[in-house]
């Protein structure tokens, strides 16, 4: 069973690669998972009868993570080379509050 | 590409002006410019068929197909990079270890919807699934059945499996179904006969997503001894579904509507009681002479790495759909009137990722072509190039302008809630400029009714 820091750093993880994965879409949803695993392990790891599911979703959930983070490379090589619309909408945001 | 658009665009004018000559001089107008806007002149822009993007479409048309999990391809690329064996290879390790990646594979595909591996059969996708289950039954069973029962709705494979039957003498009943797309029980147990095979009716419709009460169906069927085929492709992975509980004998599984790859799909074959086909394709025997072929060991560990990431997330995942139809059905509705959803307004009996909306006095090809930014569809992909309206909708009874005017909103994992806001701003503004250059709607503004209005030839 994973202590709470090592949840803690799991979801950071998700976090930070939700940030950084090469695919607007694959961010959101990194985004998305870390926050709502971080909430269903915030009340810490189930007691017996639950525990060897819970065992396993961590161990899922740490697999997961390994597999986004070897994709984000795929992804940097044969991803879109052109942006998605909201992202240009964003940049563009972003631009108007810089200038 | 414009010439094209504007020949197909000019004979769809050609066709409703006939029955609306005294706005067509309006309505053309507005076909030919509303649905190109001004492209904005943009470094990096996208030029395609003569469209010119500013960058890549939000994608909204989850039934259509799925992108591929991040996860699912991490589990296919070593099968396509060293470990390339044929799984049916029996005499080395290249084979071995092919065979034990497809086993596991069937495993996980088998649990999905909580059948034994051994009544799984690989296929290329749901459309041969749904062909080997029809024809297979029927070429089995065809000395002492004659019958098959399926829908109005059904997708164009199982309706022409069943086309391809009745023309070797097989009787087939096509249900209708309900204003909302429901299948009624009473008209399926009415078309039961003695003599009838299968039942054939999908878990979930591609196009409206209505689901059809297939426990009940399951029960009547299992009682009468007839076979009982769904056609599973937009339920499986999402949705709980089990063939047990379900009564059914045979379901069509397909890889690339759960976020898995294209090109591969399964099969349900009950073993208990069993379910005997004739085999659709002659060779090697592989899949136990079911479905001859080479299996091909990517796909398929692709298929089971998406079965088993779908089992995963899949409480996760409706959740969040449910968060994003609730947010683009409020939004539009909320800001826009004479909007009717096709199918189910209760989430009790529809997919909520599958939100098909119809828009009133506006035009269908400028409604569609002016949402460049959005990628949705006006219905189901295999007949999406056609200007005639869907013959799902037509079935429900949808009045003709409003099946010229449906959009399907495809919403998935990998959908975001940004994503579903924008869409909704983009197609509530893109309506009422519509409709601001329509006389049509000038006229329902005045307290017009459009269906009291005789038109008159001229």
């Amino acid at each position: 069973m994973p202590t709470a820091a090592q949840v803690r750093s799991l979801m950071r993880q998700y976090l930070r690669l939700g940030r950084t994965f090469p695919n607007y879409n694959i961010r959101s949803y990194l985004d998305r998972k870390g926050r709502e695993d971080a909430r269903r392990w915030a009340s810490g790891p189930p007691a017996d009868a639950a525990a060897p599911a819970a065992e396993a979703a961590w161990r899922a959930a740490v697999d997961d993570l390994a597999a986004f983070k070897r994709q984000a490379a795929v992804y940097g090589m044969y991803g879109r080379k052109f942006k998605t619309v909201l992202e240009l909408e964003h940049d563009a945001a972003a631009k108007a509050k810089a200038g | 590409m414009l010439r094209l658009l504007g020949g197909e665009l000019a004979r769809a004018a050609g066709a409703r002006l006939a029955s609306f000559p005294a706005a067509s001089g309006s309505l053309s107008c507005a076909r030919f410019f509303s649905a190109q806007p001004q492209p904005e002149e943009e470094e990096g822009g996208i030029e395609m068929k003569g469209i010119k993007l500013r960058g890549a479409p939000m994608y909204l048309d989850m039934q259509a197909t799925t992108p591929l999990d991040p996860r699912v391809l991490d589990a296919m690329l070593p099968y396509m990079v060293d470990q390339f064996g044929n799984p049916h290879s029996r005499t080395h390790m290249y084979g071995w270890e092919s065979e034990d990646a497809v086993e596991k594979a069937r495993a996980q595909v088998a649990s999905l919807i909580g059948a034994d591996p051994k009544e799984i059969v690989f296929t290329s996708g749901a459309t041969e699934s749904n062909n080997m289950a029809i024809k297979g039954v029927a070429g089995f069973y065809k000395d002492k059945k004659r019958h098959i029962i399926t829908t109005q709705t059904e997708h164009k494979c199982v309706l022409d499996s069943c086309r391809h039957l009745q023309q070797r003498g097989w009787d087939v009943t096509y249900l209708p179904v309900s204003k909302d797309g429901r299948l009624a029980l009473s008209d399926l147990e009415a078309a039961m006969r003695p003599d009838t095979a299968l039942v054939s009716v999908m878990a979930i419709n591609n196009e409206i997503g209505v689901r059809q009460p297939l426990a009940d169906i399951g029960a009547m069927c299992r009682a009468r001894k007839v076979f009982f085929h769904t056609d599973a492709a937009q339920a499986v992975g999402k949705v709980p579904l089990n063939v047990g509980d379900a009564g059914i004998d045979l379901a069509s599984i397909s890889g690339h509507k759960l976020y898995g790859p294209k090109g591969v799909g399964a099969l349900y074959v009950r073993r208990r009681p069993r379910v005997r086909l004739e085999a659709q394709m002659s060779g090697g025997g592989q899949e136990r002479g079911l479905r001859s072929g080479t299996v091909p060991a990517p796909l398929v560990v692709g298929l089971g790495a998406a079965c088993e990431v779908a089992q995963r997330e899949m409480a996760a995942d409706e959740a969040h759909v449910r968060r994003l139809e609730a947010r683009l059905r409020g939004g539009i509705t909320s800001r826009l009137q004479g909007v009717q959803l096709n199918g189910p307004e209760d989430l009790a009996h529809r997919y909520p990722g599958n939100v098909n909306l119809s828009f009133a006095y506006v035009e269908g090809e400028s409604l569609i072509m002016g949402l460049k930014d959005i990628a949705v569809s006006s219905g189901s992909a295999c007949t999406s190039a056609s200007l005639e309206p869907s013959y799902v909708l037509r079935a429900l009874g949808v009045e003709e302008d409003m099946a010229h005017t449906s959009i399907r909103f495809g919403l998935g994992r990998f959908t975001s809630e940004e994503e579903v806001d924008r869409a909704v701003e983009m197609t509530v503004a893109h309506v009422q400029k519509l409709r601001d250059m329509s006389p049509l709607w000038e006229l329902v503004q005045e307290g017009v009714d459009l269906k009291s209005i005789s038109w008159v030839q001229h």
